[in-house]
């Protein structure tokens, strides 16, 4: 059982000041599947990708993944070990083609030197070629490679959603954090998402997702974990967590409290 | 009415002019870099007047120069203002080698390449952890720091008297003359422009310009950015010694005065008209540079007005430089804060994940 989870949070804390924005969260994450975690807004969510990411680290407690604890470990050194994210708000980089987005994330995947780069050097040619069209590859696969040489910054914005994904792709994660994909997305753009995330399922990663689209993560999530005001007050199916008296109340109030 | 819609068709126009003028160049290219060399070759037998040939040399140097601040400005969004010191460390060891100890000029012209690219790695390390304009900043006090060093430690450089005597460089025990010295900078020019090139279209420049646009998803995708960041600096100094040296053995008399912080500012006006993060931008940038003061001469000191002039004229009128993609002082084309304003004004921390968001529903 415990050799599934591919990554173990325990206790994980951050404080800022004399705010707690994730209160000892234990949690386990199973390998293969889809896992929710939703909260109303200040509940923690972010932050809580940004501790597993190293982008802000936790204070204190412990994350696992595989086994090796990466609480103290740096962000890129992150990224080489498998887990590659998204952000809340699109960060792509909008000054260079969408197939330099993606090229950018097989970025861990190679280690080039200067010397290599400068002549030209056959292993380097074969790696420059491998990468453009494992890219293009992957650009295809998502409806993307006729746009491949417009700049990031031009494309329409579900697209630009679609393409930080992407991005996170081209690093061959194991484990992959969406924050909040469907956000601003239409109900086309959504069930569009969907079918992505489920084949990205069938392809065998880990996906946690944070999002606040109920009818997607209802439909698609394994397990749901719910954080508010930085503790998890509940974890399960959805069927359970809709029943769940304390997240009701986290989301619409305690009954007859007014 | 009529005048109004032609007005309003310029902007499509000058891009579809600039679409031709690119789709041009890349199907033309062998041939275009063939008839750059012929010229390179042809040139001081065509054009053979002494000032000419030295004005042509003197661009030479400034191409390396503008080159590699492009690489740490235009390609990874750094603001060094202290390009001159590593130029002028760069000319210093190799004058001092060839005076004090005898070494040839093919011996000090890398090594004046290596100790800039030292010291470049030295400051870069120090100060590249400081953001934006803290960075320009301590560049700009290195560069203060280079200068005073040089006029004081007179033990070693001879202090304001500078170096004279700098031996003229010998082909296979030929002497330079002036031809020779332009083929040098013309072949050292095109190699710094070819590994630019190089390095750009390869993973370690999409890693450059991935700090540039953002750094944190830069590090989110597993580039070491302080690593990255040394490296640009690292490289961009060994060309700037490199010039350096070049410059020291062409003159054949070094001095502090050469190498003062308005030569920084020089460097980077030349990146900045020309278009920061291209590579043909920071060459026409330094061709342009060296011509118009010339061209100016009659002007005397007012000559330097033309740079304050050139550079408003770009912010205002093309921000993003004669070929630049994107200029380091691009207007806000939406909402939108332009990158160098958002780069100087962002806070150390990430600000939309570090503060609370307040409300629980």
């Amino acid at each position: 059982m415990s050799s599934d989870v591919i990554l173990e949070m325990k206790k994980a804390r951050r404080t800022f000041g004399g705010l707690v924005a994730v209160n000892d969260v234990d949690m386990q994450i199973q390998r293969g599947s889809i896992h929710a975690i939703i909260g109303p807004n200040g509940a923690g969510k972010t932050t809580f990708f940004n501790g597993i990411t190293g982008i802000i680290p936790v204070v204190s407690g412990s994350i696992l993944f595989e086994g090796t604890e990466i609480q103290q470990t740096a962000t890129h050194t992150i990224c080489r070990l498998g887990i590659a994210r998204t952000f809340q708000n699109i960060r792509l980089f909008p000054y260079l083609s969408v197939l330099d987005n993606v090229k950018i994330g097989t970025h861990s995947l190679y280690c080039g030197f200067v010397l290599a780069a400068l002549l030209r050097s056959p292993k380097y040619r074969r790696e420059e070629r491998e990468i453009t069209e494992f890219c293009m590859s992957l650009l295809e696969k998502t409806g993307l490679a006729d746009k491949a040489d417009l700049y990031a910054r031009n494309l329409p914005y579900g697209d630009q959603r679609k393409l930080e994904i992407v991005r996170a792709l081209a690093s061959k994660p194991k484990m992959l954090l969406l924050d909040e994909p469907a956000a601003g997305m239409n109900n086309t753009e959504t069930a569009g998402l969907e079918h992505f995330i489920r084949s990205l399922k069938d392809e065998a990663y880990t996906i946690a997702i944070i999002e606040h689209d109920m009818k997607l993560v209802m439909s698609i999530a394994d397990v749901i974990s719910v954080l508010d005001h930085g503790e998890k007050i509940a974890e399960g199916t959805a069927r359970e967590i809709q029943n769940n008296q304390r997240v009701i109340e986290a989301y619409l109030g305690k009954q007859g409290a007014a | 009415m009529e005048l109004k819609q032609m007005l309003r068709r310029i902007p499509t126009l000058l891009g579809s002019a600039r679409a031709t003028m690119a789709a041009f160049s890349v199907r033309y290219r062998m041939p275009l870099v063939l008839l750059l060399l012929v010229g390179i070759v042809a040139f001081p037998h065509v054009i053979t007047g002494p000032y000419y040939i030295r004005v042509a040399t003197i661009m030479g140097i400034y191409v390396i120069l503008a080159s590699s601040l492009n690489i740490i400005i235009g390609f990874t969004g750094l603001f060094s203002l202290g390009h001159a010191a590593f130029y002028g460390i760069g000319a210093y060891t190799s004058a001092l080698l060839a005076t004090q100890a005898g070494v040839s000029f093919w011996i000090a012209l890398p090594a004046a390449g290596l100790v800039a690219a030292a010291f470049g790695a030295l400051i870069g390390v120090a100060t590249l952890r400081l953001r934006a304009v803290f960075l320009a900043f301590t560049t700009l006090g290195f560069g203060e720091i280079t200068r005073i060093v040089i006029l004081n430690w007179r033990s070693f450089t001879r202090g304001p008297l500078g170096i004279a005597g700098i031996p003229v460089p010998r082909f296979f025990g030929t002497p330079f003359t002036r031809v020779s010295y332009w083929y040098l900078v013309a072949g050292l020019a095109v190699i710094t422009v070819l590994a630019v090139y190089r390095v750009y279209h390869s993973r370690i420049g999409r890693a450059l310009v991935a700090i540039r646009e953002d750094e944190l998803a830069a590090r989110s995708m597993g580039i070491h950015v302080f690593g990255y960041k040394v490296l640009a600096f690292t490289m961009a100094c060994f060309f700037a010694g490199i010039a350096g040296s070049f410059f020291a053995h062409f003159q054949r008399f070094i001095s502090a005065d050469s190498f003062l912080n308005t030569e920084s500012f020089t460097i980077i006006t030349m990146v900045a008209l020309g278009g920061t993060g291209s590579i043909v931008g920071a060459v026409v940038g330094a061709v342009i540079l060296t011509l118009l003061p010339e061209m100016f001469r009659f002007l005397v000191e007012f000559r330097m007005v033309l740079y304050g002039l050139i550079l408003i004229m770009v912010i205002v009128l093309k921000p993003g430089g004669i070929v630049g993609v994107k200029g380091v002082f691009e207007k806000p084309k939406s909402r939108r804060k332009p990158w160098i304003v958002e780069k100087l004004t962002r806070k150390p921390t990430i600000p939309d994940t570090t503060q609370p968001q307040g409300g629980t529903l």
